[in-house]
């Protein structure tokens, strides 16, 4: 007889009473329970899918300063952590990223703004790269990721910046807009980097792979 | 010319009367963009679909729409596959609808398992016995599959078709092969007959936008984002030749059907309002014989069955018929 699957809150709940889920500090159950479902759907949540797009390009070196000297465009850093669905770390990653320049138009005739990052021993990674433009055929600032890895399948998907004038200063509402943009949590916050010099930004975005 | 031609648009004045044209050169005003042509075997009608929902049949020696045909209000992206006498659509609830090109009437709507129900590109055999439809493996995020069906939509092969979306698929004027090329910029061939993966051609850094077999089946011409037209050889699947100097991303190809001919159609990738070339190419020499200009992007380019008309659908709500010279 096939055994039924126990569901997650009366599993949980057995957790907490029979003391294998603990709180540090005199938490309340309801609370503890709320706070381990939260960490763990938060760590199991791979990220979404977004399309290839019609402008990858196969064969792209292993750069981490895609900055071209003399280029105008905004300094952006990109990086994140590469995971698993459980929130593990993964390793021997090989993330392609690519985007277009400033004026929103892609390099097809060589490798500018396009990287394949083989980061073996590495769970993290991280470009200078700049602020892609936006271009009437696709009016949201966009970088494109193709990731692969051992034992999980491969990820393409999409960063877009919640500082784009395409969402009008609110993600959350206009994300959707166009049918542009397919996940608002590929929608990323901009930190504004300034150091008394020309301004700077970054962003994070964390790769969440689900295993093969 | 092109100014000629808007201000008949804006006008309303209809075309047939173009002085400054050749006898055959046409332009048909449309209440929404063409997304696919074709000739009728007898090259008197061409036929139309548009992003608005109809299906125009348009008499070329007359200059005039002789039918209109409205689709259904669920029926998008309507492609035209004229040599079997029928058109596709998609509609919303993702199911793929055959209608027949002589009186619009539906013959078959069926459904094929594609992820969140989209289908992507579709593809028809000449004879219209077999249709190929891509879209998302619904199983796995970020693969696609292409599913080979009967007119019946009886599913016949499934096959894994690698991580990007397609851009193109065609069969072989005989009907034993399926290409298609990927946004992942693989071009995969297929034995639609022992339902196999006969080749994977990798040798494209770029993704191809669109594909056309020459009518003996002896060459495949492939082009997109690098602007270059690549002619293979089908029997060894190598490049035979490379056909330059169109100026923008190459959106659109087709043979002329004896296959001296060749026909692309441009799309500017930074703005899809920006007007584009269309050039006719000698196959045999690779030299550009003619040029033309459209006022958006290309979505459809076709060929008469005699070769001497080429008919161009852009973005613009316009359809362009053209002589093509000797
Ligand atoms: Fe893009």
């Amino acid at each position: 007889m096939p055994t039924r699957p126990v569901p997650r809150r009366e599993f949980l709940e057995k957790c907490i009473t029979g003391g294998f889920l603990v709180g540090a500090a005199a938490v309340s159950q309801t609370r503890l329970f709320a706070a381990y479902n939260e960490a763990v759907q938060k760590a199991a949540k791979p990220t979404p899918p977004e399309v290839l797009g019609p402008f990858f390009k196969k064969g792209a070196p292993n750069q981490t300063n895609l900055r071209v000297a003399g280029e105008p465009g905004l300094p952006l850093a990109i990086s994140g952590r590469i995971l698993d669905a459980r929130g593990e770390p993964v390793h021997d990653a090989k993330v392609e990223l690519w985007h277009a320049d400033h004026r929103g138009i892609y390099d097809v005739h060589g490798f500018r703004y396009r990287s394949k990052l083989a980061l073996g021993n590495a769970t993290q990674y991280r470009v200078e790269t700049i602020m892609p433009g936006h271009y009437p055929s696709r009016p949201v600032q966009h970088v494109h990721y193709l990731i692969t890895a051992p034992g999980c399948k491969p990820l393409i998907t999409q960063l877009y910046f919640a500082t784009d004038p395409y969402f009008d200063g609110d993600p959350d509402r206009n994300f959707a807009k166009g049918g542009v943009v397919a996940n608002r949590e590929c929608v990323r916050p901009v930190m504004l980097l300034d150091e008394n010099t020309a301004p700077r930004t970054a962003v994070t975005f964390d790769l969440v792979l689900e295993k093969a | 010319m092109r100014t000629f031609f808007w201000s008949l648009v804006a006008t309303g004045a209809l075309v047939a009367t173009a002085s400054a044209a050749t006898a055959t050169d046409r332009t048909i005003p449309l209440e929404a963009a063409a997304t696919d042509v074709a000739f009728a075997p007898d090259g008197r009608s061409l036929y139309v679909v548009t992003a608005g929902r109809n299906l125009l049949q348009f008499d070329v020696a007359a200059g005039r729409v002789e039918r209109t045909y409205a689709l259904d209000n669920d029926e998008r992206r309507p492609g035209v596959q004229v040599a079997a006498g029928r058109f596709t659509t998609v509609t919303s609830a993702g199911a793929l609808r055959l209608r027949e090109l002589k009186n619009g009437n539906a013959v078959a709507t069926f459904s094929v398992p594609v992820a969140r129900a989209r289908i992507g590109t579709v593809a028809a055999a000449s004879d219209g016995s077999l249709l190929a439809i891509a879209g998302g493996d619904p199983a796995a995020a970020s693969a696609n599959i292409v599913h080979v069906v009967d007119r019946t939509g009886q599913p016949r092969f499934r096959f894994p078709a690698g991580i990007g979306a397609m851009a193109a698929m065609a069969f072989s004027p005989d009907g034993g092969t399926l290409v298609a090329a990927s946004f992942d910029a693989d071009i995969r061939i297929w034995d639609v007959r022992t339902g196999t993966l006969v080749h994977c051609l990798e040798e494209m850094p770029l993704a191809m936008f669109d594909l056309d077999f020459s009518r003996d089946g002896r060459l495949l011409a492939t082009a997109g984002a690098d602007q270059t037209i690549y002619l293979w050889d089908t029997k060894t699947w190598r490049i035979v030749r490379r056909l330059e100097g169109q100026p923008e991303t190459v959106r659109r190809l087709r043979f002329s059907p004896d296959g001296t001919r060749l026909v692309s159609g441009g799309m500017s990738a930074l703005d899809f309002e920006a007007p584009v070339k269309v050039i006719l190419w000698d196959v045999a020499s690779g030299r550009s014989l003619r040029t033309w200009e459209t006022a958006h992007r290309v979505n459809a380019l076709a060929f008469s069955s005699d070769g001497r008309q080429v008919a161009v659908a852009d973005g613009s709500k316009q359809a362009k018929v053209w002589a093509v010279p000797n």
